[in-house]
């Protein structure tokens, strides 16, 4: 019976009974661009999660009712402030503008469209005790899980690579992202480089800045944020285009090169690492792929459909490795066994995504697609240096 | 005075009544005449009455213009032109003013009123004809613009020319009909008029600052105007770049407000109004929204009234028309 009882309480969740003894002073900022729909839900969930918790909310520009929707919230409940720009001028400079009128120690940032899970500031907030630590990632999740077959791959891929990737990352120290969705960030990290860059990715500019100048990036993997992924097709290319575009390329190889420089008063051996680990999954292995694709093509083995069926078999089995690890450090099998279910259409997914990769690759090295993107505005795009 | 002159006085006190009309001041009796050979009184007005038959209800006015309804007769207009009507009533009355409200069913249905000031008073005439002209104290009270509210400067108020509870008596018999003239924002103290301004949101002075803040595009930086000015000229304070140019290199963004007065700071300044009269300053969503009442007379218009009489309107002699 107890052993009933406790197998239920397992596959409710997981209990977690952690005691956070540190709590700094936190300012959420929460920038966006056209969120009326979603901002009053997103505050609702962030205002009184946290006690020292002061809220800025940046409308760039939005042409809908977002500032009056947020501003209504902000008259009924203290500690919320509002700032409004008439025009768009890129999520970086909205993150920056909010800098300017906080002077919280530790600063969140927050998608609009996003909801945190409980305790989630408590938990993003505990590694910054270590005053090496300059910046938390937050453990982005998927909220729209089973909408399509796209977001339930993608909610598989979440918590394979944020929930599990991430935590082997910060493990080995090499951690070299913080989600733009939910982060926190040290106010001394982020006074010294004077904020974020213009993106995009902003998130892993900001993040190799940091490092770069000798602080480590921690995870916490039950600091959960729930954000919704593209639900079709189309939307998740053009995301993942953007994503890889500005990715590698554009950062570990051209703005951030100087990362793995020994020459560099803050080289660091995990530095160095990260940067050979960023290389080889996202350029070489990529390139390799594509390499041995074309060859299978051109030579055409009598046996090419045993040995593709064998490759299929082959990352199954990487596949529930995955799986089994993935579960036994959850603490919501309910939420997290369903999604994944899907393990076994991973490999054609990730197909796909080798294949935006290859295009992004290519698009940045040669045409630097990445500041061709509406991500920020034209007047930003012009004005900015083209990595 | 000569005895031909007498003969004059007396034939006009001794005249019926109803021949007082409009133009009787304008007869020349000469010598030898009496009222009864001078032309009847329709013969010699400027414009001349038509013959209708429309059943009417005459409301004659207390000296305060308030309805008299002891007096209140059922009526038929029995003639009518763009001066004047003439009535027929039910029954005598004994009018303790000159002004009535004439109440005209209309042909097509509804009804119109007309004030009239009364000339021919039925007395104790068998035929109880009263007629009269448009004018007069009742004509004066369907009056639209004695029948709206005004703005009275003295006052820093909207006021009705007429009482209220006047208007709300011809009201209640379905003379004037109440209706909403306007809505307003007024004092909630003393329901003044105020004035409106953007101010701060716990004082409500408009004594307020805003922070000027600079967006150098390049490097994302967003800093006050102030930490970019360098030796004459701006330069990013983040990546150093100089000789910024406005619009090219970077946009001005406003940002939070600060009293003056209170150092209360929001980036956001509330409607506050001031009430003109009693100086009480309050948030704008405090005012009192005031319904401003106005009434409605369905006026009688002598012509379209003869024309849905079947009746050619009358016209005036000496015009194209005749």
């Amino acid at each position: 019976m107890d052993c009933a009882r406790g197998f239920w309480r397992w596959l409710r969740g997981r209990p977690r009974n952690p005691r956070f003894t540190y709590c700094p002073s936190v300012c959420a900022v929460v920038a966006g661009f056209n969120e009326e729909e979603m901002i009053s839900h997103t505050l609702a969930g962030l205002w009184g999660s946290y006690p020292r918790l002061e809220i800025i909310v940046v409308s760039d520009g939005s042409i809908d009712d977002m500032s009056g929707v947020a501003q209504q919230f902000a008259r009924t409940h203290s500690g919320v402030l509002v700032l409004s720009r008439p025009e768009r001028g890129g999520k970086s400079s909205a993150m920056n503008f909010a800098l300017r009128y906080t002077q919280a120690e530790v600063v969140v940032v927050i998608d609009a469209d996003s909801e945190l899970g409980p305790q989630a500031i408590w938990e993003v907030v505990q590694p910054l005790r270590d005053p090496r630590v300059g910046a938390v990632a937050g453990c982005v999740v998927a909220r729209n899980s089973f909408t399509s077959l796209a977001t339930w791959l993608q909610a598989y891929e979440y918590l394979s690579t944020i929930f599990v990737g991430r935590m082997v990352s910060a493990m080995f120290g090499i951690l070299g992202i913080v989600s733009g969705a939910f982060g926190a960030f040290r106010r001394d990290a982020l006074d010294k480089v004077q904020g974020w860059d213009v993106g995009p990715p902003e998130d892993l500019d900001l993040t190799l800045t940091l490092r770069k100048i000798g602080y480590r990036v921690a995870f916490a993997p039950y600091s959960h944020c729930l954000t919704e992924v593209p639900t079709t097709w189309k939307q998740l290319i053009r995301q993942r285009m953007r994503w890889e575009q500005s990715g590698v390329v554009r950062n570990h190889c051209r703005k951030h090169s100087d990362l793995a420089d020994f020459r560099n008063a803050n080289f660091s051996w995990s530095n160095l690492f990260l940067m050979v680990d960023a290389c080889f999954f996202s350029l070489f292995c990529p390139l390799a792929i594509l390499g041995w694709f074309i060859w299978f093509f051109i030579a055409g083995p009598d046996n090419g459909g045993w040995i593709l069926l064998t490759l299929y078999l082959l990352y199954l089995v990487f596949e529930i490795i995955q799986v089994a690890s993935l579960l036994y450090f959850s603490n919501n099998l309910r939420r997290d066994v369903p999604i994944c279910m899907v393990f076994f259409l991973v490999p054609l997914y990730q197909m796909l995504l080798l294949v935006i990769r290859l295009v992004a690759i290519w698009g940045e090295t040669v045409g630097r697609w990445s500041f061709l993107d509406n991500y920020v505005p034209a007047k930003v795009r012009k004005a900015t240096w083209k990595w | 005075m000569s005895p031909a002159t007498e003969e004059q006085v007396l034939t006009l006190e001794e005249s019926p009544p109803n021949s007082r009309d409009t133009f009787v001041d304008l007869i020349v009796i000469g010598d030898g005449e009496t009222i009864h050979d001078m032309p009847a009184p329709h013969a010699v007005r400027a414009n001349p009455r038509r013959g209708i038959q429309a059943p009417a209800v005459v409301i004659p006015l207390l000296p305060d213009c308030s309805p008299d309804l002891v007096r209140r007769r059922h009526a038929i207009a029995v003639d009518l032109s763009v001066e004047g009507m003439g009535l027929k009533l039910e029954s005598p009355v004994d009018l303790l003013t000159q002004d009535v409200v004439v109440v005209l069913d209309k042909p097509g249905g509804g009804f119109v009123c007309t004030g009239l000031a009364v000339c021919d008073e039925p007395g104790e005439t068998p035929d109880l004809h009263l007629g009269g002209r448009f004018g007069g104290a009742a004509h004066d009270l369907l009056d639209p613009k004695n029948l709206t509210p005004s703005f009275v400067a003295s006052q820093l108020a909207y006021v009705l020319p007429q009482p209220a509870a006047l208007l709300e008596r011809w009201a209640e018999l379905g003379v004037l009909e109440r209706f909403t003239w306007d809505r307003v924002h007024v004092c909630p103290r003393c329901e003044g008029m105020p004035s409106f301004r953007r101010g701060c949101q716990a004082c409500g002075s408009a004594r307020v600052t805003q922070d000027r803040l600079i967006h150098h595009y390049a490097c994302a930086h967003v800093g006050f105007a102030a930490d970019f000015e360098s030796g004459g000229e701006l330069v990013c304070p983040k990546c150093r770049t100089r000789r910024l140019v406005v619009g090219a290199d970077f946009e001005h963004l406003r940002g939070r407000q600060t009293c003056f007065d209170c150092h209360w700071s929001a980036p956001e300044l509330d409607l506050v109004a001031q009430c003109l009269r009693c100086q009480l300053r309050f948030p704008c969503h405090q005012a009192l929204e005031l319904e401003l009442v106005g009434y409605h007379a369905h006026r009688l218009d002598p012509l379209a009234f003869l024309a849905s009489c079947g009746r050619a309107a009358p016209v005036r002699p000496g015009s194209a028309a005749n």
